[in-house]
């Protein structure tokens, strides 16, 4: 496991320091459908800060994996994109879509938590299954 | 001698006798010269003007006793003169070559004339054509010089106006900027603009930025499109971006225009949209 | 510092390398970050191409500079089977296999010139990203 995923009670955190090959990225994307789906995870944050390249294969993985997640009823949000990397994937036509996305980290973990508040609730109201 | 001298025309008088048929000759030499784009740039007429301008100041010019130099009186009108003509042509994108063109083509047109009407006598038309040559020589330099004095000045003034476009981003309170965006908003701007918003919000973290457009004079297609796209990125930095100050007149041409900016989050007065921010942050402003 | 750089791209690993050497040598002209980021992107895209579509390839990066100007010149080449409808492939939203076409249109929007060239068996893609000499 290239990218290392940690776990704090039930929110996952992870953080990309090293420049990804494909190969890579597609590795990330599975180990992290492992781990949510193996912790039963209700929230991830996926740290980019690192990243000083996005291209548009990386901006795929990153919204495939986002939205994979989201199906299996995690939340996520990425966090730390760096503005040349925002302003290069706007200009390519590849930015990320429906993605939350926070500055830092810890607007990151507060924006998490946010989520999974409103879809706990959610939850709730519609008196659907509910994972213990 | 004396009989003959006085029937020889001097460089001046010839100008003036034979001003038509100059100017024609003149203007074929400008025109058929290739690689200028002389008529491209500007208009035939505005052309002979500039040329019949010249003329007349050089029938003073060619008139001095002393040609060395061309800082004295003599030379006064037709300087002024050039120094426009060089100026304005620097300003409309001449080259340097083609408004060089402009003065040292002369040579040639004068010098037929000369030649026919100084025939007899050829030391006294080697003398002339050496004045004449020199005078224009000096001149043809003087346009180079005010040429490449006024394209720097174009091009400083265009880096001027480039730092002040560099807009100012205005920490509102913890979390909340705002970007006044005040002028004209061309593709090169836009992106500048974009790149400050980001680099503001990441050194400020903050989740809010207000773009107030009240100082945008028109907002069009292309002008919407760019807003979009700076929305949009900052989005990706995870900030909220609210737009204020769309004037109704701006409103009512957007929606002509079908510019669907459905997705952004607009208020009418800065102080709506301030009060939006603080809500999003959890600030309560309290009146003492 | 060196004005040419030549790279070999067989593993998704040269794709890294190139796109390193790209911010490497922006950085080193002077170039600031979003221009930095923009190159390297672009050279991402283009030397990923060849590892997806053509197994390996070449990526030449030349500093060029005149009088006023000066920026990278990225050539990327090939001999895969290269582009078969080119008109097609620079279409903002052609895809083939969700790789090629999603590339060459985007990366085209990031550099201030782009040549493609392209027949089966040869591949020849140059970019160049240049700006203005700051006096």
């Amino acid at each position: 496991m290239k990218v290392p995923i940690l776990k704090l009670k039930d929110i996952l955190l992870t953080s990309i320091q090293i420049d990804l090959t494909d190969e890579d990225a597609i590795e990330f994307q599975n180990d992290v459908m492992q781990q949510v789906s193996r912790t039963e995870a209700k929230g991830i944050v996926i740290d980019i800060t690192a990243l000083d390249v996005v291209d548009s294969y990386m901006s795929r993985v990153l919204n495939d994996t986002a939205n994979m997640v989201r199906l299996l009823g995690c939340e996520v949000v990425i966090t730390g994109m760096q503005p040349s990397v925002a302003l290069t994937l706007i200009e390519m036509g590849r930015e990320l879509i429906n993605v939350e996305t926070s500055l830092n980290l810890d607007q990151g973990m507060e924006k998490l938590q946010q989520l999974i508040s409103a879809s706990d609730s959610t939850r709730a109201v519609k008196g659907g299954e509910y994972n213990e | 001698m004396a009989k003959k001298e006085s029937k020889l025309k001097t460089i001046a008088e010839i100008i003036v006798d034979r001003q038509e048929e100059i100017l024609t000759d003149w203007m074929q030499l400008i025109t058929k010269l290739g690689g200028t784009r002389t008529l491209e740039l500007m208009s035939e007429d505005q052309l002979v003007v500039q040329a019949k301008g010249l003329l007349t100041t050089l029938t003073t010019a060619f008139n001095a006793e002393q040609y060395v130099t061309i800082d004295t009186p003599d030379f006064a009108d037709s300087v002024a003169l050039l120094q426009d003509i060089s100026a304005s042509r620097a300003e409309q994108g001449f080259t340097a070559s083609e408004t060089a063109v402009f003065v040292f083509s002369l040579k040639d047109a004068l010098l037929k004339y000369m030649q026919e009407e100084i025939s007899e006598d050829p030391v006294i038309l080697n003398a002339e054509i050496q004045k004449m040559n020199k005078i224009i020589d000096n001149l043809g330099l003087l346009t180079f010089e005010t040429y490449a004095k006024t394209r720097e000045e174009v091009i400083l003034q265009q880096s001027r106006s480039l730092m002040e476009l560099s807009t100012p981003v205005i920490r509102v309170w913890d979390q909340i900027i705002m970007l006044p965006i005040v002028g004209v908003i061309d593709t090169v701007r836009a992106t500048q603009l974009m790149e400050s918003l980001l680099e503001a919000i990441v050194s400020t973290e903050s989740r809010v930025a207000i773009l107030d457009v009240t100082g945008i004079p028109i907002i069009d297609t292309k002008v919407a499109q760019h807003l979009i796209k700076t929305v949009a990125a900052a989005k990706m930095l995870g900030a909220e971006v609210i737009i204020t100050g769309i004037s109704s007149d701006a409103a009512q041409t957007m929606t002509k225009l079908e510019i669907d900016i459905s997705n952004v989050k607009t208020r009418g007065s800065l102080r709506i949209g301030l009060n939006e921010a603080f809500n999003m942050v959890g600030v309560t402003v309290i009146k003492k | 510092m060196n004005n040419q750089e030549h790279i070999l791209i067989k593993e998704s690993s040269d794709v890294i390398r190139a796109r390193q050497m790209g911010r490497k040598m922006t950085k080193d002209i002077g170039f600031g970050s979003a221009d930095q980021t923009r190159l390297a992107t672009a050279i991402s895209e283009l030397t990923r191409n060849i590892i997806e579509y053509a197994g390996e390839g070449i990526c030449d990066l030349q500093i060029i500079s005149d009088q006023n100007n000066i920026g990278l010149k990225v050539t990327v080449e090939d001999k895969g089977p290269g582009i078969t409808d080119i008109e097609s492939a620079m279409k903002d939203g052609y895809t083939t296999g969700g790789g090629l076409g999603a590339g060459l249109p985007g990366t085209k929007r990031l550099v201030t010139s782009f040549d493609l060239q392209s027949e089966p068996g040869h591949t020849k893609i140059t970019i160049e990203l240049m700006r203005r000499k700051i006096i």
